[in-house]
C-alpha cells in the first residue's frame, strides 16, 4: 500500500522537546529543519541534537526527514554526512532548481551509504521547488532519479525571487501550485502543497489545504500541530464517499461473477476507472483508521 | 578551553565544558529532576564525552527536564566548541 | 393551680400539667421607665452590638484561647488578606497553640510559616498546600503534628458530624451589613459563591465577619444569615481584587492540552452519557476546561440540554448555562469575576455549600448526581489510584479539593493528563500519595493514549470499537517510561508530616518526610 504522506510537519532542530513532543499529533511527516529555521551560531548544535535525538527516540510509523543546509554551504555537506551517519534516511533539499541539483546530492548520498554500511538507494529525496526556475524543471527534478519520493512547493522563496508577494487568493502561485502535482505525477511520486505561515488563521489555512487537495496535492507542509488534524479530515474519504465506494466494489464484484460487462450503480454507468477509484477510496479509509 | 552550548529553558539543558589535561570527566549537575534522573543525566554527559574521545573535563550541566539525548547533544557541541575534536 | 404575678401585674400559672414549667415576665414597665421610651427596647444598643472596631477586638471578644480551632475559606484565592491578617492580631495577642482548620491554603498563606516557627500555630487542618510552606512543612518538618488532608465533602463531614469543633470562624465576605448578614456576590472584592464558610458558620461556636464593605441593612442576598454571626469587623481591604480573580476562565491554547480535550471528549460522547439531561463538572484549567468546548460542539449539534454543571464554576459554563445548554449551575466554589456576577443576574446559577456539594454523610449531596466528572493528576498508578497533591520529587504542590468526592460519585469518572511532563512520567507504579482510589476512576485520557479500568467492561467494549488509542494502563506506564527513561525513587524520612484522610474520614495514606 501506497505510503501516506498528507502531513509534512516542520520543527525546527534546534527544541528538543519537540523531538518528543511533535509525534503526540501524528503527522505523517516530520521534517526537523537545520536550514532555515536555524541561525548561524546554532548550525553545529541544531545538528548535533538531531543526530542524537534520531539515534534514541523512537519515531513509531512516522516518516522523519532532515532538511539539510544547501550543499553550497558550509554547512549542507557535513549535514548530509552527519544525519544519515546517524539514521536519517530521508533528506528534504532545499532550492532544487535542476536535476544537476538532485543528481549532486545523489552522488553524495552514495558515498555516505557506502562509508557507513548502508545499502546503496536506502536514502530518499524530497525535493524543495522553491523557485521559477525550479518549477519551470520540476520535471526534470521529479524524474533526475528513483531516490526522489516527492517534490514539495516553497512559496516564500517562489515569491520572493518572483519580485512579488503572497496574496490571499495566491494568484501569483497560480501556475506553479498547479505545476508541481502534475510533475509529481508523471513520475508517480508524490507532491507537499507550501506552508501557510498564519497560525490564527484556521479557516485560511482549511482553503488552502482543500484547494491543495482538489489540485492534486499528495498533502500539505504545516508548522504548527493544530494545522496537522485539520489536513488529516481534509483528506479523509467522508462517509457517503465510502459508502458509494462500498456499492461500486459490490456491484463490480457481483457483476463479475455473472459475466456481465457494463454495471449500473444507481442509475450511473461504472467502469474501470472508477472502479479503480472507488478500490483507492476505500483503501485510504482502511489506512487512516 | 571551554564550550557552551544549549539553553536554560523547559525540557532542554545549558551545558558548559572545561577541556583539561589531567583529573578525569567531571560532572557538575543543578536539575530540577535530580532526585529522579540525576545519575542518568549524568551518565548521558559522560558517555557523550568519551564517544568524542575526550578523557579530562569538567562538565557543568544547568538541566530542567532535558532528556538524555539532548544531554548528549549538548555536551558534544560544547565539546567541539571548546575545540575538542 | 398556683399562681405569681408577673410584673405587668398579671396572674400567671407557674405550672401546667402537660406543659410544664413556666416563668414570668419580668421585663421592665412602662409606668417605671424613667430613661424614655427606647430604653424598653431592645435595639438600643443592637446597631453597635455585633460591629467591633478592630480584628484584635474581636478577637478578644470572641475568646479565643491557646490550643483552640479556628477556620477560614480560600475563596479570595491568592488575593486573600484575611488569614494573614487575622493571624497576625492573634500572634500579637500572644495566642498560641491554634489549629487552623482551612478550606485550603495557598501561597499567599506563606506568612503561615512564621507563625508555625514561632508556635502560635500547631495543627493545620486542609485541602492542600503550595510554594514555601508545602516545601517547610515536607522537607524542614516545622509542624510537629502530622497535617490532616480533607477533601471538601470530608472537611463538611468531619464539621457537620461533630468530629472536629470550630471555636471560630472567621468569614471574609465582600459584602455585609451590620447584623452580619452577607455573601461574596457584591463590592469591589466580591468573589462569588460562599460554599466553604457555609458549613463553618452553622457549626462554629462563634463566628466573626470580616468585610471591607459594610452596606446599609439588610444585605441580599444572603448567603450566611445574621442569625449565626456573632461580630462584625470592616477592614480596608479584605484582598486584592486583581489576585482574587484574574478575569475569565481563558479557554487552552496549549495544543497538547487541546489534543487530551478531545480525545476526553469522544470518550464522553463514545460512552453514552452525553444525553439529554445529563449531569457533568470538570476542572478549571487546562485541558480539563477544554473538554467543555468539545462537548459544547457536541450538545449544539444535537440539540442536547443537561440538567446541571457542577463545581468549580467558570465563566465558560456560565456560558453554556445562558446559551440553554445546562439548565442550572450548582456553584460551591466561584472561579473568575464574570462567573461571579452571574450568581446575580441568573435565578438558576445556584449557590451550594460545600456540605450540599459533597458531605458523604448528608442527606444526599450533588456529587452523586453527576454523570460526567472530568478530573486531573499528578500521577496516576497501574491501579488506576490518583495523586493530585504530591509532585513526583515528593514535595506537596496541590490540593485534594473535591477530587474524591466528585471521583465516587460520578458514573463516569475521567482523569485527564498529559503522559508526560517535562521529563516526568505520570503513569508509574505506584503513586507516591493516593488522593482517590483506582476503583473509581474509569478511564485515564492522556495525550498518546487511553486506558479504561478493567472494571468497567462495558466502557472498555464500547471504546475498543472506536479508533480511539486504547491500551492497557501498563502500555500507557512503559510508552511513558520509553521515552523519559526509569526514574529512580524517592528518598522518604521516617517522619510522617501529612495524612490524607478519606472523604468518610478513614485514612488513605500518608506523607512523609521528603529528605
Amino acid at each position: 500500500m501506497k505510503r501516506l504522506r498528507r502531513t509534512m510537519l516542520f520543527c525546527p532542530a534546534t527544541e528538543p522537546k519537540l523531538y518528543i513532543n511533535s509525534l503526540i499529533y501524528r503527522p505523517d511527516c516530520i521534517i526537523f529543519d537545520l536550514e532555515d529555521a536555524v541561525t548561524y551560531s546554532e548550525k553545529d548544535s541544531a545538528r548535533d541534537l538531531l543526530c542524537e535525538a534520531v539515534k534514541a527516540v523512537d519515531f513509531g510509523d512516522v516518516e522523519v526527514f532532515a532538511r539539510v543546509n544547501s550543499l553550497d554551504s558550509e554547512f549542507g555537506i557535513t549535514d548530509v554526512r552527519e544525519v544519515v551517519k546517524a539514521g536519517i534516511r530521508n533528506i528534504r533539499l532545499p532550492m532544487c532548481e535542476s536535476k544537476e541539483d538532485v543528481l549532486k546530492l545523489d552522488e553524495l548520498l552514495y558515498e555516505v551509504e557506502e562509508n557507513n554500511g548502508i545499502p546503496a538507494g536506502t536514502v530518499k529525496i524530497q525535493c524543495a521547488i522553491e523557485t521559477p526556475k525550479g518549477v519551470l524543471n520540476a520535471y526534470d527534478i521529479a524524474s533526475a532519479c528513483c531516490r526522489v519520493i516527492a517534490i514539495s512547493f516553497g512559496a516564500e522563496d517562489f515569491t520572493r525571487v518572483l519580485c512579488t508577494e503572497r496574496t490571499r487568493d495566491a494568484k501569483e502561485l497560480y501556475l506553479a501550485r498547479h505545476y508541481i502535482p502534475l510533475a509529481a505525477s508523471a513520475v508517480g511520486i508524490d507532491s507537499i502543497d507550501t506552508v501557510w505561515k498564519d497560525i490564527d488563521d484556521m479557516e485560511g489555512f482549511r482553503n488552502e489545504a482543500r484547494e491543495a487537495k482538489e489540485i492534486g496535492f499528495s498533502g500539505k507542509s504545516c508548522i504548527h500541530p493544530l494545522q496537522v488534524k485539520e489536513v488529516h479530515k481534509i483528506y479523509a474519504p467522508g462517509e457517503k464517499e465510502i459508502e458509494e465506494s462500498k456499492s461500486i466494489i459490490t456491484a463490480a464484484e457481483e457483476a463479475e461473477k455473472k459475466g456481465i460487462g457494463v454495471i449500473l450503480v444507481n442509475g450511473k454507468m461504472v467502469d474501470a476507472p472508477i472502479i479503480a477509484k472507488a478500490n483507492r477510496i476505500l483503501e485510504r479509509a482502511m489506512q487512516i483508521r | 578551553m571551554i564550550g557552551t552550548a544549549g539553553k536554560e529553558s523547559k525540557q532542554d539543558c545549558l551545558v558548559k565544558v572545561d577541556l583539561r589535561k589531567e583529573g578525569g570527566l567531571e560532572v557538575s549537575l543543578t536539575s530540577s529532576v535530580g532526585k529522579l534522573f540525576g545519575n542518568q543525566i549524568r551518565k548521558a554527559a559522560v558517555e557523550a564525552a568519551e564517544e568524542l574521545g575526550i578523557k579530562h573535563a569538567f562538565i557543568e550541566i544547568i538541566d530542567d527536564g532535558c532528556f538524555d539525548f539532548a544531554v548528549k547533544a549538548r555536551t558534544k557541541t560544547a565539546i567541539k566548541r571548546a575545540g575538542g575534536n | 393551680m398556683e399562681y405569681i404575678i408577673n410584673s405587668l401585674e398579671r396572674r400567671i400559672p407557674n405550672y401546667i400539667e402537660g406543659i410544664g414549667e413556666l416563668k414570668a415576665y419580668e421585663g421592665k414597665s412602662l409606668k417605671a421607665n424613667q430613661a424614655g421610651k427606647l430604653a424598653s427596647k431592645e435595639n438600643a444598643d443592637t446597631a453597635s452590638r455585633k460591629v467591633v472596631p478592630s480584628l484584635r477586638e474581636a478577637v478578644i471578644r470572641s475568646g479565643l484561647k491557646d490550643g483552640m480551632r479556628i477556620s477560614f475559606h480560600h475563596h479570595l484565592r491568592n488575593g486573600d488578606y484575611v488569614l494573614n491578617m487575622v493571624m497576625d492580631v492573634i500572634a500579637g495577642l500572644g495566642i498560641k497553640d491554634i489549629t487552623i482548620c482551612a478550606s485550603s491554603l495557598i501561597s499567599a498563606h506563606e506568612p503561615l510559616i512564621g507563625h508555625i516557627k514561632n508556635g502560635v500555630v500547631t495543627g493545620i487542618e486542609t485541602s492542600g498546600i503550595r510554594g514555601e510552606l508545602a516545601k517547610e512543612i515536607v522537607t524542614n518538618c516545622i509542624l510537629e503534628k502530622p497535617v490532616i488532608f480533607r477533601s471538601h465533602g470530608g472537611r463538611a463531614r468531619a464539621i457537620e458530624n461533630g468530629e472536629i469543633k470550630i471555636d471560630i470562624a472567621f468569614i471574609a465576605a465582600s459584602c455585609c451589613d451590620e447584623m452580619g448578614n452577607m455573601n461574596g456576590q457584591k463590592g469591589k472584592s466580591a468573589f462569588g459563591s460562599m460554599g466553604y464558610p457555609m458549613v463553618d458558620a452553622y457549626y462554629a461556636d462563634k463566628v466573626v465577619a470580616i468585610t471591607d464593605n459594610l452596606v446599609e441593612y439588610p444585605v441580599y442576598p444572603v448567603s450566611i444569615p445574621q442569625t449565626v454571626v456573632d461580630y462584625v469587623v470592616v477592614v480596608d481591604q479584605i484582598g486584592n481584587p486583581e489576585k482574587i480573580s484574574e478575569g475569565a476562565t481563558r479557554m487552552t491554547k496549549n495544543p497538547q492540552e487541546l489534543v487530551i480535550a478531545e480525545y476526553a471528549g469522544r470518550v464522553l460522547i463514545e460512552s453514552g452519557f452525553v444525553k439529554q439531561g445529563f449531569s457533568f463538572q470538570a476542572g478549571s484549567g487546562g485541558a480539563s476546561l477544554a473538554v467543555a468546548k468539545y462537548l459544547k460542539e457536541y450538545m449544539k449539534d444535537n440539540g442536547i440540554t443537561g440538567s446541571f454543571a457542577s463545581g468549580g464554576i467558570t465563566s465558560y459554563m456560565v456560558e453554556m448555562l445562558e446559551e440553554g445548554l445546562f439548565k442550572a449551575l450548582l456553584d460551591t466554589q466561584t472561579f473568575d469575576c464574570i462567573a461571579a456576577k452571574s450568581l446575580e443576574r441568573n435565578k438558576n446559577h445556584i449557590e451550594m455549600s460545600a456540605s450540599m456539594y459533597a458531605n458523604p454523610i448528608s442527606k444526599g449531596c450533588t456529587a452523586e448526581k453527576l454523570d460526567i466528572m472530568i478530573l486531573s493528576a499528578t500521577e496516576v498508578d497501574t491501579s488506576f489510584n490518583i495523586n493530585a497533591m504530591t509532585a513526583s520529587t515528593g514535595v506537596i504542590m496541590g490540593a485534594i479539593g473535591g477530587h474524591p468526592d466528585t471521583a465516587a460519585g460520578a458514573k463516569l469518572t475521567v482523569c485527564v493528563t498529559p503522559l508526560i511532563r517535562k521529563r516526568i512520567p505520570i503513569i508509574v507504579d505506584e503513586v507516591l500519595t493516593v488522593i482517590t482510589p483506582g476503583n473509581v476512576v474509569d478511564v485515564v485520557v492522556t495525550d498518546r493514549g487511553i486506558a479504561v479500568n478493567p472494571n468497567n467492561r462495558e466502557l472498555l467494549e464500547k471504546l475498543s470499537q472506536t479508533d480511539l488509542p486504547i491500551c492497557t494502563i501498563e502500555e500507557l506506564k512503559e510508552m511513558a517510561e520509553k521515552i523519559t527513561g526509569k526514574p529512580e525513587k524517592i528518598e522518604f524520612g521516617e517522619k510522617i508530616v501529612g495524612v490524607i484522610e478519606y472523604r468518610d474520614g478513614t485514612i488513605i495514606d500518608v506523607i512523609r518526610q521528603v529528605i
